[in-house]
């Protein structure tokens, strides 16, 4: 119970003491706040000054900065010397030199993001109208590549149409040749057989009609000359009788009368000459009139030529494929996994300072409280009272903690809601995460304080104990540091906070996440409550 | 007579050096006793010893047959220190109840021995005054008071009377008379003569050991001098004289 009457009497007292209170509780707002107000302001837009930037180039400058066209390269260098300007780009072909001031940090960083997004701008630009010429030029070439080619078809189709044509024209006009010829001894044929039973009919009469004529001419003569060859020849056969009977006495009176088969030779009979008849044919004249032939029905077959025309290939028909440059240059885009990108300086380091801030005032506030107990002789007073130390200890720690629980609070409000710092995880547990760090550091500011004569010593912790533990907490990356920083940050209470903190705050980690850290810190904070406990024994050996 | 404080061959060292060497005394109860000697001498080591807040080399004290250190001999014990030891952001009357409920004292007890006591010390009007805004007599008055605050049978102060007023020094002389007469012992620490002569006994002390003991006029009588500064000089020279030989 003795730990509350200290308690309540740190409490009563600290609320009397308005300055205390004030710094206690306004001051780190009032830090923080300027802080905000310093490191949460980002140049937008530097001044730049350009020399012999080419037109696509500074106006990318222009979008990314406040930029004028100097003339002279001299003069622009002593506007920055002086500060008139923070950059001057100078373009050399191909080169880009831009020179930075270079004293101001933040103002480098920002030329430095300014350039770069310009000449990513100016590059991308640059690319893609390069592209889209050589795109368009390939498009051209293609276009000409295409017409060539049609025009090569088209001439190609032209006289291999014209070949055909030919072709089929000698062809069907062999074809009607043909046909014609066809026609005309179909014609003839058909005219020869009506001309040939005209004629045969008439050339019949005719000739039956001479024949008759002929024939009885002949038979005439053929009767004359028969008549006379009768004459002559029974003439003749008399003639012969004669002989012979004279032949047959004349032998019959030699020789008697003729056994059988004795020979008798007959005398030879002369014939009479006759001379051929002389027949003459009579001659008949034939007159045959042609017969008239009518061929008007004989159809000669049409023929029509099929007309082929070439098609006309035109070769805008052939559309060349817009080739619109989507040439794409590659973009780098920054993407998050925490974070964002239009966090200010004062964001990226908002949750350390929240941490570091509960922990230094309420280290200076509290050490040089406990230590002002020691110095007036309050805390001899206190021990010649029967009470523990650890209860004086405790006592202190829970008064205090009442206003380090306000403080904490207060601050943690104040960079939420009134600063906006965003928050990923969850706001108790940032809470409790700095009440953690506030009571370690309250509870090692009163054990600290055992080693300080006087407000001017406990002073001189601050260098010491809390530099090296802001330095080492993660404000700044130790990734890279040498092993023994890391293994020193892992002794100071404001790593294992800051760490969390930022977890948090960052990363939107939970409970079980940082729950190691938050032992950490309470192991700390009993570690130096017990450390305060012991050194008290300094001033009673009770 | 039972002893108040029962101090046997202590010794006490601060780091290497022996600040009280092999000292012992008696302090009576019901008396008012005065450890008179130079800054320097040890003092404040002694009186702090007995309170319990320096370690004890070797030999034993003991308050009311209580060893020290012991809550039961601190319990026992008003103690009032060199500085004023208040806390100036709050009034008086917080002062007191909050050294009077470390003492145990509670409630509305603890408000009435409050009032009493700033009754007492002539603060009552002043008691809900902020101790910062307090001249130097009252803070010592409140000082008082607070040291008083646990009813206590010891009452022990260190130089109560260094920087204040001859009005007040005699105040104050009244006060550890009225407390007397109720039964308190005390026991201070003074190198003012003047307030040494009026106590029924004076230790004379000198790099860490008493040097002489007695009423005032005893120590007078027995160095044949007509104050307490010349008996002092004389037990001085006395005890440098023994060390010689």
């Amino acid at each position: 119970m003795r730990s509350f009457v200290v308690a309540r009497r740190v409490i009563r007292q600290l609320f009397k003491d308005k300055r205390t209170l004030a710094l206690l509780i306004f001051a780190p707002i009032f830090v923080v706040f300027l802080l905000y107000t310093i490191l949460g302001s980002t140049i937008s837009s530097p001044k730049v000054e350009a020399i012999a930037l080419p037109d696509a180039m500074f106006s990318a400058f222009q979008d990314e900065t406040t930029i004028v066209a100097g003339a002279d390269e001299s003069a622009a260098m002593d506007d920055l010397r002086c500060k008139r300007t923070d950059a001057v780009v100078i373009y050399s072909e191909p080169d880009v030199t831009i020179y930075i001031e270079g004293s101001d940090p933040s103002i480098t960083g920002a030329v430095k993001k300014a350039a770069s997004a310009a000449m990513a701008s100016y590059l991308k630009t640059y690319v893609q109208d390069t592209a889209q010429q050589k795109a368009d030029e390939q498009k051209k070439n293609v276009r000409d590549k295409i017409d060539a080619q049609v025009a090569s078809i088209q001439s190609d189709i032209a006289s291999q149409i014209k070949e055909q044509q030919d072709a089929v024209q000698t062809d069907i006009e062999a074809q009607m040749e043909q046909k014609i010829d066809d026609m005309k001894s179909a014609i003839k044929s058909e005219v020869s057989s009506q001309v040939k039973k005209a004629l045969k009919s008439k050339i019949k009469d005719a000739i039956s009609n001479a024949a008759q004529k002929q024939s009885a001419a002949l038979k005439e003569q053929l009767s004359a000359y028969q008549a006379g060859v009768m004459q002559t020849f029974s003439q003749s056969v008399q003639s012969y009788g004669a002989l012979v009977q004279q032949a047959i006495q004349a032998y019959l009176q030699q020789n008697g009368i003729p056994e059988t088969g004795e020979s008798f030779s007959l005398p030879a009979f002369t014939p009479p000459q006759i001379a051929p008849p002389d027949i003459k044919i009579p001659k008949v004249s034939v007159s045959i009139s042609a017969p008239s032939i009518d061929i008007s029905d004989i159809e000669i077959p049409s023929i029509s030529m099929p007309t082929i025309t070439a098609p006309e290939i035109s070769s805008s028909d052939i559309e060349v494929p817009d080739i619109s440059i989507s040439m794409d240059v590659t973009e780098v885009s920054y993407s998050y996994l925490n974070g964002s990108d239009d966090m200010s300086t004062f964001d990226t380091v908002a949750p350390y300072l929240m941490g570091f801030f509960v922990f230094f005032f309420v280290f200076i506030i509290a050490g040089v409280s406990f230590l002002r107990e020691r110095i007036s002789g309050t805390l001899d007073r206190v021990l010649t009272t029967p009470i523990r130390r650890y209860q004086i200890v405790m006592g202190y720690f829970i008064g205090f903690g009442v206003f380090v629980l306000l403080q904490t609070v207060l601050i943690q409000l104040f960079m939420v809601y009134v600063l906006n710092v965003a928050i990923k995880g969850s706001f108790m547990l940032v809470l409790l995460t700095n009440l953690l760090l506030a009571t370690g550091s309250l509870a090692l500011g009163t054990f600290l304080s055992a080693f300080a004569r006087n407000e001017m010593q406990m002073f001189q912790f601050i260098p010491i104990i809390i530099l090296p533990q802001v330095l080492f907490c993660g404000i700044f990356s130790l990734r890279e540091a040498p092993l023994w920083v890391q293994a020193l940050s892992r002794i100071f209470p404001l790593t294992y906070g800051a760490e969390a903190l930022s977890d948090i705050a960052f990363r939107g980690l939970g409970f079980s996440d940082i729950a190691v850290n938050l032992s950490v810190l309470l192991g700390f904070t009993i570690l130096f409550l017990v450390l305060n406990t012991l050194v008290l024994k300094k001033y009673r050996r009770l | 007579m039972r002893q108040a404080i029962e101090v046997r061959h202590l010794l006490i060292r601060l780091g290497k050096a022996e600040i009280i060497g092999d000292l012992s005394l008696d302090i009576p109860q019901g008396s008012i006793v005065a450890l008179l000697g130079p800054s320097g001498t040890g003092k404040t080591t002694l009186v702090k010893a007995v309170m319990g807040m320096n370690p004890i080399r070797s030999g034993s004290i003991r308050v009311f047959d209580k060893p020290v250190p012991s809550f039961a001999a601190v319990s026992e014990i008003g103690y009032m220190a060199q500085t004023d030891a208040l806390y100036e952001d709050i009034s008086a009357l917080d002062n007191l109840l909050f050294f009077g409920n470390l003492s145990g004292v509670k409630g509305k007890a603890a408000r009435e021995r409050a009032v009493e006591l700033l009754d007492f010390t002539d603060l009552l009007a002043d008691r809900d005054k902020q101790v910062r805004k307090f001249s130097s007599g009252m803070k010592r008055r409140l000082s008082l008071a607070i040291a008083l605050i646990n009813d206590p049978k010891l009452l022990i102060l260190d130089e109560p009377t260094v920087g204040i007023d001859p009005l007040l020094r005699r105040k104050f002389r009244d006060q550890f008379i009225r407390l007397k007469q109720k039964g308190c012992t005390i026991f201070m620490t003074t190198h003012v003569m003047d307030e040494a002569m009026s106590c029924d006994e004076v230790l004379l002390m000198r790099a860490g050991g008493i040097i002489a003991n007695g009423s005032p006029d005893t120590l007078m009588r027995d160095s044949k001098s007509d104050n307490l500064e010349a008996a002092f000089l004389y037990y001085i020279s006395l005890s440098e004289r023994k060390a010689l030989s």
